[in-house]
């Protein structure tokens, strides 16, 4: 089964539970006509329904509405199989939304394209190739000179603090290592939207903190629009502008990191964050010890 | 872990007598070991039931008749180089000897190495192609399975019959074995090449064509791996085969002509060289192909 589905119930067991109206969701305030064409990422009441082997059919992602800035790092929560990957795969064009529009720098999605760059869970370095070769797979793709694939190769490869693993095969690498080959071949490749999906996920603490310094120096450095998909709160809170929690594929929940950066430990265990933290927990509807007390 | 009442079974008394233990030989003893075990059964079968009780004809010939029966290889040389042709009346000579086997093993060994050639870039070359459509792919899936189940060895006096004694009927014969193999093999890599790695190449703006030949098909390399290797047996088995019948020359055409001569021994020793060759046939393709997929995990 393919895995957007994990976990989705059926619309009919699906519980309608807001916990806000919906004309506060989603930034809407921002959705005024006219106000559009500037956006980064724009999703137009996108529905995604899909149909399980059963024939049954599950509304993975349910007339979501979302507009994100140019510049912008914006990450998506929720538990999983509530619909975050499959809006993902949406603005990445590997899906076709059922209903609604999916636009990216004010043109509609029609399918993979180099101004939408992922880094996925999965490892999906090509072995084949040594490391300086995967981050200049997509200048290859897209016929760049050699010259300036060389040139862009090494200023990533400095700026990933991997350029004693140039000539490396991927099979050498640590796993820390590898994803940020992953992020240096996507941002080498100067996207515009920059999609990840959980890129981080079974890292330990230290090594995650350290890609957060090398995903957030990329980004500052490349000024792209960033869309990350995470179940992580607190890697949410370190990374964000803006947080989106999704729940039964819509979203549950909406607000504004406004933390100074660079985020110290200090300041993501501030007052201002915790409350935020307290919110986003509470939207996610996660209280699995004292249910049932209440 | 031994928790209480489970007393730990696995535990040596201590202070236990030392004997001689045959699990602390190395491996390359192992191997010296089983050589040489095959040698003592080889010599005491050539002793004991060696020889036919009915017509006292030669069935397993002994160690030492074997190795010595290498002279008659002098009879498969053309002449020239110092040796003369046996059948013009000339000597058998150790010298004619090495000159007829290096020329019939050589021999043997083009043909195996064509039809190889031939079969892995046929089999693997139109595969791929053939599986860009997924369609194309499911609908000839079937059918090559079902062509590997062909009992190609059935098909040898055809093959002679349509190429009489040339090379090229023996090459054919070897390309049409292993393609099917590959084929079969090529069908079943593409269907497994990891669906992430293309989306991760087409979202960095690679083409569909570039996707298919710079990241699909390196990735099914390493899985055409079992495939190589067993497509190389396979054409050792197809090339001698196919020398059985209606090849004047090469290890097998030795082996059909010893045996109408009832030289057991020509037949025990060739077939020993074929064993040798193709081990180090197969630790040469396996050492090449790891080299060729060196960066695989």
């Amino acid at each position: 089964m393919d895995r957007p589905m994990e976990g989705l119930r059926p619309p009919s067991q699906r519980t309608s539970r807001r916990m806000y109206p919906e004309d506060q969701l989603t930034g809407s305030a921002e959705l005024q006509p006219g106000a559009r064409e500037g956006y980064a990422i724009e999703l137009r009441s996108v529905s995604k329904t899909f149909r399980l082997e059963t024939g049954e059919q599950v509304i993975a992602v349910d007339g979501v509405s979302l507009a994100i800035r140019p510049g912008e790092l914006v990450c998506v929560l929720g538990p999983s199989g509530q619909g975050k990957s499959t809006l993902l795969n949406l603005i990445a064009g590997f899906i076709k939304p059922s209903e609604g529009e999916v636009l990216v720098g004010g043109r509609p999605v029609t399918g993979p394209g180099p101004d939408r760059g992922v880094v996925f869970q999965r490892d999906t370095l090509f072995s084949w190739r040594r490391v300086e070769a995967n981050i200049a797979f997509g200048l290859e793709a897209r016929g760049v000179a050699a010259a300036e694939r060389r040139k862009t190769v090494e200023r990533y490869l400095k700026l990933i603090d991997l350029e004693r693993f140039a000539k490396a095969w991927p099979k050498q690498l640590s796993g820390g290592m590898r994803r940020r080959v992953a992020i240096a071949t996507v941002f080498a490749n100067k996207p515009d939207v920059l999609l990840m999906d959980e890129p981080f996920v079974g890292l330990d603490y230290v090594r995650r903190a350290a890609l957060h310094k090398v995903m957030l120096d990329l980004w500052q450095d490349s000024g792209c629009t960033i869309f990350f998909v995470t179940h992580d709160i607190d890697e949410a809170l370190a990374l964000a502008d803006r947080v989106f929690v999704v729940s039964h594929g819509r979203i549950a929940f909406e607000a504004t990191v406004d933390l100074d950066r660079p985020r110290s430990t200090e300041a993501l265990v501030s007052a201002d964050a915790n409350d935020l933290r307290l919110k986003i927990m509470q939207s996610i509807g996660a209280d699995p010890l004292t249910e049932g007390e209440a | 872990m031994t928790g209480i009442g489970t007393p730990d079974l696995a535990g040596e008394p201590a202070g236990g007598r030392r004997r001689f233990d045959i699990r602390g030989l190395s491996p390359r003893s192992y191997v010296i070991v089983s050589f040489l075990m095959i040698l003592v059964i080889w010599e005491v079968a050539a002793r004991t039931l060696g020889t036919s009780r009915a017509t006292g004809a030669t069935i397993i010939p002994d160690i030492t008749t074997t190795l010595s029966a290498f002279i008659a290889y002098s009879n498969y040389w053309v002449g020239g180089l110092g040796a003369g042709d046996t059948r013009m009346g000339a000597d058998e000579t150790w010298w004619g000897a090495v000159l007829g086997l290096g020329y019939n093993l050589g021999i043997t060994l083009l043909r195996l190495a064509g039809g190889l050639a031939v079969g892995v870039v046929l089999g693997v070359g139109i595969g791929f192609v053939i599986s860009w459509s997924g369609l194309l792919r499911s609908l000839l899936s079937f059918p090559a399975h079902f062509l590997r189940m062909m009992p190609l060895l059935a098909l040898v006096p055809l093959f002679a019959m349509w190429f009489s004694n040339k090379n090229v009927g023996s090459i054919f014969f070897v390309a049409i074995a292993v393609f099917v193999l590959m084929f079969a093999a090529t069908l079943n890599a593409v269907r497994n090449a990891p669906p992430y790695q293309v989306q991760f190449a087409r979202s960095l703006g690679a083409s569909a064509a570039f996707v298919y030949f710079r990241v699909v098909f390196p990735s099914i390399l390493p899985e055409l791996r079992s495939g190589i290797l067993l497509s190389l047996g396979f054409s050792w088995n197809a090339t001698l085969a196919s020398e059985f019948l209606g090849q004047r020359y090469g290890l097998g055409a030795i082996v059909m002509i010893a045996q109408e001569f009832g030289r057991m021994d020509l037949i025990m020793l060739s077939a020993l060289i074929c064993i040798v060759g193709a081990s180090l046939s197969f630790a040469l393709a396996d050492r090449l192909f790891s080299w060729l997929v060196r960066w695989a995990e």
